[in-house]
């Protein structure tokens, strides 16, 4: 045990050094600054949680603060089965397998900036071609405001997110899935197990960690996603997609009030350790707990 | 089998010693910086502009025997620049500030009060909302460069199809925009989260006498001019435009008034001089008209760009030099004109400059500066004027009252919630 | 025999509604790339399908009249050297992380996470104090060494959660076999986990990609700028997009690392399926 320890702590010192060297004083700083009433070109004192304070009973924060929980919860609920059923597919044998893997990474790999305003103009209610695809093809008779009423931009910038998001998932996935070999599939046929138990019974929980490590990132990610809502509506129309993100770049950023942005940029953080603390037992297992 | 990431310790160190002879590299190209004028401005809707500046930082590094460097930066990304500028103490030497940028940053802001008074004993006083901006704790923060005025485009031939002339006042819209509603050419103005929608609704609410607050910081958005307003936009909203407002960001009217289809906004000339580049036809048809009158005056609204040097800069002396040399007559008459009339001049002195004499479809627009206020007029000019308007406030209470979503008494008390959140006083 | 083909027909078809999902949106972008201006704002116009003549005016202003190519080799160097980093100091750490067992093990995984729990947004206002300390402003350097602090974390816990994907079981049946550690690992953890550490290498690079906030608060000249930064700051003027230049730097933004991509996945699995284990 102890040749193992060594061992360990051996291999993950590089990281730790890195992460102290390059994260330690910004990290720092960071959580500081949320408890000083710092604005922009002047230096604030601290005030310890009073910003938290009036977050907490503002009707704007309230609002961005529902927007963040249901955005994240939607958007992952739904990449995680879709990532996983793609990687399952793409696993399969198919014909010009190393194109469609490609072409699944797409949505990904374009620069988000890029792709949010391609979105928009796609949204757009008068030249956007989602609106005419649906006039085409008879299923409206007006064109419809995805970016103009509440409730469907709310939707609008969601699917944005799980167009985006889906081939993150479903390419670490399949890496999951490529790594388990063959023989232990073998194994289990020779036992007699049918497709369906093969998935879930051996495929799954291999995958455990894999998946619940995506889960975990895409979780955190999407919390602080950004560029998508901001270039879409700005987090209107009346603050109906406003994310902690978006308003922490208003009242932090544009407005000047740095210490109430930071504070707005980690009003969950206490929560989200809590999340990754769970999430990491959960990737390393019950058998490691000492 | 390929083993892709197979290193050894001699490649490992021999990429850490690259990496320090880059990281040298590096430090000698900054350091050999330190002696040049260093400015960072937005990238201006007209290209030609930001070749302008960068040829008149050329003269001026050439007259003075140094280096001007003059980089551009999209104006969403200056403001979290501007943050991490003020806050590490280093950056640029002269950054462009839009709107009311000068007073967040008033506390790292150089005084600039020997070159404004030099300006004004050459050329005479600077209108009022210059001062109103620029202006900050008893001292010049930043000077006055140009303004980007937000007026009306329109065609005139749908008008005259409808037999109305340019619409002058509010209530000429109106009656104007019901009937050119009925013939397929809806009138448009942004009601959501942009720019566009606070410019043009503050010009409506000043038409009609309503204002967030007054000079002394109190709440007074719950007044009978209010309601009036929010009754006009209503009736404007439901009766001449096109639904479609409710999505748009700046760029929203533009496609609007190039497909075709709109027959009036509120837009700088940017419409026009695409439509000139792409639709020469339509552009013939396109004309612009100055503020709009309503039943308390004549009040406009826009975009404010001044520059301010940095207190911390380690070139104060030449920064101000350069500020001067901007207003040299020659010098702003050739920035001016890069422009093809999209910015207009802060001071009265440029105000009838060539580029609007020559080009009849601009000339209304000559003198804007004196009927503009910047967003938040006329409560104090301060942080929390800014935190209004880029809180969407009033586009969201226009939004909720033209659409039915709230009624006028619920949205004007939500808006009335949120200033005093933001720091005015209620109202007694 | 039967039975096959209906499997492989099925496993065919059900990926093409993922597929139509995902590659529509750069249909019409490769569509509205080489459309004329004048036909982009034409209402009557198809948006699947060019009227009036490809134009090329696109793709010519993007790679002539802007500095596209800086841009474009700026990313790949500031992606690149990161992405070794990561991967070098991230490697051991993910073993011991998923295999051995030592004391503050949940402990380190969280420190390492922690990073992400705030975002870029707030992150970059002190990363600018250290940088311009530093003296690395406007310097595609001060990128090199702010992108290795959200690429270590993400490499770490992703190959970390891959190795677990391993059975233990061959790893303890090599030990009895008389193995030390660094065999192992050289033969048979290297070996088995080629796909994770190309998709978790691949993914470090793509955030290093795709990450505009620092390169705005760090980099000012455009000549040191990353290819979002520098298409953002030249392409969207005001409230004019220049969207054909727009939608053509997107795809000459994404479509080389999909080839590579592509390309090196499959080269590696080859290798994978047979030998290891046995």
């Amino acid at each position: 045990m102890r040749k193992e320890e060594s061992t360990a702590y051996f291999m993950i010192t590089p990281v730790i050094i890195v992460l102290i060297f390059t994260v330690g004083y910004p990290f720092i700083m960071a959580i500081y600054l949320s408890m000083t009433d710092a604005e922009a070109g002047k230096l604030g004192s601290f005030i310890g949680l009073y910003n938290f304070n009036q977050l907490a009973i503002s009707p704007l924060f309230q609002t961005a603060f529902k927007n963040s929980l249901l955005y994240t919860f939607v958007t992952v609920a739904v990449k995680l089965p879709l990532g996983l059923i793609l990687a399952l597919i793409l696993n399969k044998d198919l014909k010009a397998k190393k194109f469609l893997r490609g072409i699944i990474l797409l949505p990904w790999i374009t620069p988000i900036t890029i792709s949010a305003i391609g979105w928009k103009w796609m949204y757009d209610s008068m030249y956007g071609v989602i609106n005419w695809m649906l006039i085409n093809l008879g299923l409206i008779d007006h064109s419809i405001l995805w970016l103009g009423k509440p409730w469907l931009a709310k939707v609008s910038v969601m699917i944005v997110n799980i167009w985006r998001g889906t081939p993150f998932f479903a390419i670490i996935i399949l890496a999951g899935l490529m790594t388990i070999s063959e023989d232990v599939y073998d194994a289990a046929k020779v036992d007699g197990a049918g497709t369906l138990a093969k998935f879930w019974y051996i495929t799954l929980p291999l995958l455990k960690p894999v998946i619940s490590f995506v889960v975990l990132f895409s979780t955190v990610m999407t919390i602080s996603d950004y560029p998508i809502v901001f270039i879409l509506t700005r987090g209107g129309p009346l603050n109906s997609t406003h994310l902690f993100s978006t308003l922490a770049f208003q009242i932090g950023l544009s407005t000047g009030y740095l210490g109430r942005g930071a504070a707005i940029s980690l009003f969950i953080f206490p929560f989200l350790l809590l999340v990754v603390y769970f999430q990491l037992n959960l990737m390393r297992g019950k058998r490691w707990e000492y | 089998m390929k083993k892709e990431f197979r290193l050894n310790k001699w490649k490992v160190l021999g990429m850490i010693f690259c990496s320090i002879l880059l990281i040298l590299g590096s430090l000698v190209y900054v350091y050999a910086q330190d002696s040049t004028l260093r400015i960072l401005m937005f990238s201006s809707f007209v290209p030609q502009n930001d070749e302008a500046l960068k040829a008149i930082g050329a003269e001026f590094g050439r007259e003075k025997g140094i280096k001007v460097e003059v980089d551009f930066i999209s104006i969403k990304d200056m403001y979290p620049k501007l943050v991490a500028q003020s806050d590490s103490k280093s950056g640029h030497d002269i950054i462009g500030l839009e709107n009311l940028l000068p007073i967040t940053y008033k506390g790292s802001l150089l005084n600039l009060d020997d070159i404004i008074e030099e300006i004004i004993a050459q050329y005479g006083p600077f209108p009022n909302i210059a001062k109103e901006i620029c202006y900050q704790d008893n001292h010049w923060k930043s000077l006055p460069w140009w303004i980007v005025p937000f007026h009306s485009t329109y065609r005139m031939d749908y008008f005259k199809d409808v037999g109305e002339q340019v619409p002058k006042t509010w209530e000429d819209l109106l009656r104007a925009g019901k009937k050119l509603k009925a013939i397929g050419h809806p009138i448009g103005i942004a009601l959501s989260a942009t720019g566009d929608s606070n410019n043009a609704l503050y010009q409506i609410m000043w038409g009609f006498g309503a204002r967030i607050a007054d000079s002394n910081g109190v709440v007074a958005i719950n007044s009978p001019e209010t309601r009036k307003a929010l009754t006009y936009v209503k009736e404007l909203y439901e009766k001449t435009m096109t639904p479609d407002v409710l999505t748009w960001d700046n760029g929203g009217n533009n496609r609007y008034m190039l497909s075709g289809v709109g027959s009036w906004t509120m837009n700088p000339i940017s419409i026009w001089v695409i439509a000139k580049r792409d639709f020469p036809e339509l552009a013939e048809q396109l004309n612009h008209y100055g503020a709009q009158y309503g039943p308390m005056g004549r009040h406009g609204a826009g975009d404010f760009y001044s520059l301010g040097i940095w207190d911390f800069s380690p070139n104060k002396a030449l920064a101000k030099e350069f500020l001067l040399y901007l207003y040299k007559k020659d010098v702003m008459n050739s920035y001016l004109e890069s422009g093809q009339g999209f910015n207009l001049a802060t001071h009265p002195y440029f105000y009838e400059h060539f580029v609007f004499q020559r080009n009849p479809k601009i000339s209304e627009l000559i003198g804007y500066a004196e009927w503009m206020h910047y967003t938040g007029w006329p409560a104090p000019a301060d942080k929390r004027a800014q935190e209004v308007y880029l809180r969407w406030i009033v586009p969201n209470m226009f939004t909720e009252v033209a659409t039915g979503t709230f009624s006028m008494d619920q949205a004007i008390s939500k808006a009335e919630k949120e200033l005093i959140e933001i720091g005015y006083k209620p109202a007694k | 025999m039967r039975r096959r083909l209906i499997t492989s027909i099925l496993d065919h078809i059900s990926i093409i509604p993922f597929l139509l999902f995902a590659f529509f949106p750069f249909y019409w972008m490769l569509i509205t790339s080489l459309k004329k201006n004048s036909e982009l704002y034409d209402l009557k116009s198809i948006p699947f399908w060019i009227k009036e003549g490809i134009t090329l005016d696109h793709y010519f202003y993007l790679l002539q009249k802007t500095e596209f190519l800086t841009w474009l080799s700026n990313t790949i160097i500031v992606s690149i050297l990161p992405t070794i980093i990561s991967l070098i100091i991230s490697f051991p750490a993910a073993y011991a992380l998923a295999r051995l067992r030592f004391r503050g093990a949940i402990l380190y995984g969280m420190g390492i996470f922690a990073i992400y729990l705030i975002p870029p947004t707030l992150l970059f206002i002190p990363f600018s104090r250290v940088i311009s300390y530093l003296k690395l402003s406007n310097s595609i350097w001060s990128l090199i060494i702010v992108y290795p602090s959200f690429m270590i974390p993400f490499s770490t816990l992703i190959l970390s959660a891959y190795f677990k994907t391993i059975p233990r079981e061959i790893e303890d049946s090599a030990m009895i076999d008389g193995c030390n550690r660094l065999q192992i690992i050289y033969k048979i953890v290297i070996p088995l986990s080629i796909p994770g550490v190309i998709t978790s290498t691949l993914f470090s690079f793509v955030f290093g990609w795709q990450n505009l906030i620092y390169t705005i608060a760090f980099i000012s000249s455009s000549s040191q700028k990353t290819l979002s930064a520098g298409m953002v700051t030249e392409l969207i003027r005001g409230d004019v997009f220049y969207w054909g230049s727009l939608m053509a730097g997107a795809l000459l933004a994404a479509l080389p690392i999909v080839l590579v991509f592509a390309f090196l996945m499959d080269y590696y699995i080859s290798g994978l399926s047979a030998g290891a284990i046995k």
